[in-house]
């Protein structure tokens, strides 16, 4: 078993309905690392995602997996080797916050252990009180909360998820950063794709700024997220402080 | 339109064929040389049983696959029941059911054309009273005089004793009571319908019979209605496996489709066939 | 909670039998029920061929034409992500009807072998095709409803039309047959045609199981779940078509307990669209069963059709459910 996870893109393109939402993007993502991606709205950072989970065909380019072509892997291979949340995810039937997360397990057909792992991941989101509750009577964030757990749960080394801290509240973000975190720092490749530019500072090691399907900008935090370059691709002026290499908090206004 | 170039082109050939008949035909003189019908059994009686160069116009059914038994005469004009239809046809007799196209045969009668009811058969004696009225109109054609002399030969003889079970199942697991003709020819064959005067007084007329109670009744003969060979949801009853073990042992006898429509057709060679059928089974 | 689904569904399964047992013991003639059934299926004994070739292969028809109308409405539920979906509701028993329709009054007779079944099936999976790609994956209730409608309604039609030329007497009266549908006078020899599709289907669906499970997170997550590909969705089209279109090439479109069913079972198998698969076709079985039961003790001039008792129970649960809908926005 694979257990971790070198992604590398050369020059991905991707057309949806005759429109180009990524254009040549090439980029690396290792173990270990944790890397947002950001960008404006419609910047294709959802696009990205879907094509690195192997959910979206890329038009042009590739996604290798340790050296692997992605198109080349079964897809029972590449579902335990990258677990994937979209943006949004409604379940269809109201199904126990246990047993939605106890699908994350799927790709890896009959567990021993599944009941101690769903609770455990569970934990991790702060979430053991949703493990009997219908999914449908949770709120967007505790549901979103069970999902990231579905997320955890598996052994993927690589985990991608779009906006994961969208209606959370801001103890939950923090704490799922944290999370997220100490995932990246057991060895996994973890790539998020967050709007809260002063969490991806504070948390990733690597930021990938997107604009218009174009990779604008990318490396660490400290280089990407400079007045200039924010102030160009977003239109406002900020100001972030730094200490020991973190965000320590960043001040935003429109130009 | 092809209707109005046979009327045309009906009576110029029937001139033709008037000197002829004047001369060859041994028929009485008050007898109808241009009959029209506007009942679907009358129509296959007149089609059988009389000459067909007296037949003007039948209804359109009998032109229908399901009650045509042989290809219609050229000269002959499908009618709908409609009084204006027969008029351009000037018939000298007209021929009416009891029930349908009773508006059309008041309408014509009003407008001075000799039109005859002919009473509908739902037993024996009407049977024979249908052919009799339809004997006094029609005059000595000898096909139909025949067949009213071998119905009455065959009433005469004496039923069969020690009478055979039998009972009908016909489509949609329809069977036969006692008021029915269908029974009556099976008594009078010598055969017991085993649906006719049950318990509850129910075997009068038509019912509905499940395929167990047939089963259970265990008749020596199953009497099935048949005819029409196409595929119908209907005949599934009569198509069950358990059916198969009656037609294998031969215990099966099939009532040819005339008899629902038109009994007069038909009533004596089934009453025959019947008694053939007994006979087998009873050796 | 969890223990008293196990004990409600082991008590459905309990009801099988028992009303296996009542559906043998129903019909207008008494039997010696004891000793019919000592004296074996290949006795000439009138009460015996009643138990054993008349009233048994209907009954066991009930059953597993329950079981596939109860498995594919869970499945078509499943794979629509939509409590609404029904295979009698949205088309998929007319297009098999369709089908049948087609090759039995215009082909080849009843007898017609695998041709029936074979037929019937591809009806179905063109129906149950035709409304996963207009209704779309996930669609929204009301527009799957619309989707299933049209399809439904133009093959109802297209039913009527056939039947309305078909060249048999009794065609325009079998189109109640068609619409209702019926277990009356069926054997053994039907029973055989369906029992290896249904099979065949219940299997394929068994197949999909995971891939419904994943479906519950929508189409993306199923396919980052490792369920992409054509072949995830096919077999599941195929299944629901091998089960319901058999079903019907045999009994007819029987309504609703496809719908009823699988919304009856589903909190006792705790939501899962895998686990209702079974669990429907057991409920299905059982309700079709029941609703036969209550036609063979009909007393009434006509067989009233099972499709009717079934549109009883159904149709009010329909509207339930339409305004459950309304009133909790969560459909």
């Amino acid at each position: 078993m694979t257990l971790s996870a070198d992604v590398t893109c050369r020059e991905l393109g991707l057309l949806r309905h005759g429109q180009r939402v990524l254009d040549d993007i090439t980029c690396a993502f290792r173990p270990g690392e944790l890397t947002a991606v950001v960008g404006p709205n419609g910047a294709g950072k959802s696009s990205l995602l879907q094509v690195l989970a192997g959910v979206l065909d890329a038009s042009g380019g590739t996604v290798s997996i340790n050296e692997q072509p992605s198109q080349s892997i079964p897809a029972a291979e590449r579902a335990r080797l990258c677990a994937f949340l979209p943006q949004s995810e409604l379940p269809s039937w109201s199904v126990s916050g246990a047993d939605l997360v106890a699908l994350g397990l799927l790709p890896w057909g009959r567990v021993p252990d599944r009941d101690e792992r769903v609770r455990t991941a569970l934990e991790r989101v702060d979430g053991k009180d949703f493990a009997q509750r219908p999914v449908t009577q949770l709120s967007g964030g505790e549901l979103r909360r069970v999902q990231l757990a579905r997320l955890l749960v598996g052994q993927a080394p690589l985990l991608i998820a779009d906006e994961p801290t969208a209606a959370l509240d801001i103890r939950h973000q923090l704490q799922l950063l944290q999370t997220l975190r100490g995932i990246a720092d057991s060895g996994k490749t973890v790539v998020l794709a967050l709007h809260d530019l002063s969490l991806a500072a504070r948390y990733c090691d690597r930021v990938l700024l997107l604009e218009g399907g174009r990779l604008r900008a990318q490396g660490t935090p400290r280089d990407v997220f400079t007045p200039a370059m924010i102030g160009e691709v977003y239109g406002v002026s900020c100001e972030f402080r730094w200490r020991d290499g973190e965000a320590e908090f960043v001040v935003f206004d429109l130009i | 339109m092809p209707p109005e170039d046979s009327v045309d082109r009906a009576p110029a050939r029937a001139t033709r064929w008037l000197g002829l008949l004047v001369l060859l035909a041994a028929m009485p003189v008050a007898a109808a040389e241009r009959i029209a019908s506007l009942n679907l059994c009358l129509d296959q009686l007149l089609l059988d049983w009389v000459d067909h160069r007296r037949i003007v116009s039948v209804t359109w059914l009998s032109a229908n696959e399901h009650y045509r038994r042989a290809p219609l005469p050229d000269h002959v004009t499908l009618n709908r029941g409609r009084a204006e239809e027969l008029l351009s046809l000037s018939p000298d007799l007209v021929l009416a059911g009891q029930f349908g196209a009773g508006r059309a045969a008041a309408r014509l009668q009003e407008l001075g054309m000799r039109v005859v009811i002919i009473p509908d058969a739902y037993n024996l004696a009407q049977l024979q009273e249908q052919l009799q009225a339809l004997g006094t109109e029609l005059g000595e054609s000898a096909e139909l005089l025949h067949q009213a002399r071998r119905l009455e030969r065959i009433l005469q003889q004496p039923v069969p004793g020690e009478p055979v079970s039998a009972m009908i199942l016909s489509a949609n697991n329809i069977t036969y009571g006692s008021g029915m003709l269908e029974h009556e020819l099976l008594e009078r064959a010598g055969f017991r319908n085993l649906a006719a005067g049950t318990a509850e007084g129910a075997g009068e007329q038509l019912r509905r019979v499940m395929l167990e109670e047939v089963i259970a009744a265990e008749p020596q003969l199953l009497v099935l209605y048949g005819g029409e060979q196409a595929f119908a949801l209907a005949h599934l009853a009569a198509r069950h496996p358990v059916i198969r073990r009656y037609v294998d042992s031969g215990r099966v006898f099939t009532l040819p489709a005339e008899l629902g429509f038109c009994p007069a057709l038909v009533a004596a060679d089934v009453l025959e066939a019947l008694k053939q059928k007994r006979e087998s089974l009873v050796r | 909670m969890f223990d008293n689904n196990k004990i409600a569904l082991g008590l459905l399964a309990g009801a099988l039998p028992l009303a296996l047992v009542a559906a043998l013991l129903s019909g207008p003639v008494n039997i010696d029920f004891a000793a019919a059934l000592q004296q074996g299926w290949r006795s000439e004994n009138s009460d015996a061929v009643i138990l054993w070739q008349l009233r048994l292969p209907r009954a066991l028809l009930a059953i597993l034409v329950g079981a596939a109308l109860g498995m594919g409405g869970a499945a078509m539920q499943g794979m629509l992500r939509n409590p609404l979906a029904e295979p009698a509701l949205l088309g998929v028993s007319s297009g098999a009807a369709l089908a049948a329709i087609l090759l039995l009054y215009y082909g080849l007779a009843w007898q017609s072998g695998w041709w029936l079944p074979l037929l019937a099936i591809g009806g179905a999976f063109i129906a149950v095709l035709s409304v996963w790609l207009l209704a779309g994956r996930g669609a929204s209730a009301s527009r799957l409803v619309l989707a299933g409608v049209a399809i439904n309604a133009f093959l109802s039609a297209l039913m009527a039309l056939a039947l309305n030329y078909a060249p048999s007497m009794f065609a325009m009266q079998e189109i109640v047959f068609w619409l209702l549908g019926s277990l009356a006078n069926r054997g053994w020899d039907q029973l055989l045609l369906a029992l290896p599709f249904i099979l065949a289907g219940g299997l394929l669906l068994f197949a999909s199981r995971n891939y419904l499970r994943a479906l519950t997170l929508g189409e993306a997550t199923a396919v980052s779940l490792g369920f992409g590909g054509r072949r995830y969705p096919l077999a599941l089209l195929l299944g629901i078509a091998a089960a319901v279109g058999a079903a019907v090439a045999v009994a007819g479109t029987i309504g609703f307990i496809g719908l009823v069913v699988p919304h009856l079972v589903r909190p006792l198998v705790r939501q899962d669209p895998a686990r209702l698969l079974w669990a429907s076709a057991l409920c299905g079985a059982l309700l079709l069963l029941m609703a036969d039961i209550f036609v063979l003790n009909f007393v009434g001039a006509q067989e009233l059709r099972i499709g009717a008792v079934t549109a009883f129970l159904g149709a009010p649960f329909f509207f339930w459910l339409i305004v459950s809908a309304r009133r909790g926005g969560a459909l």
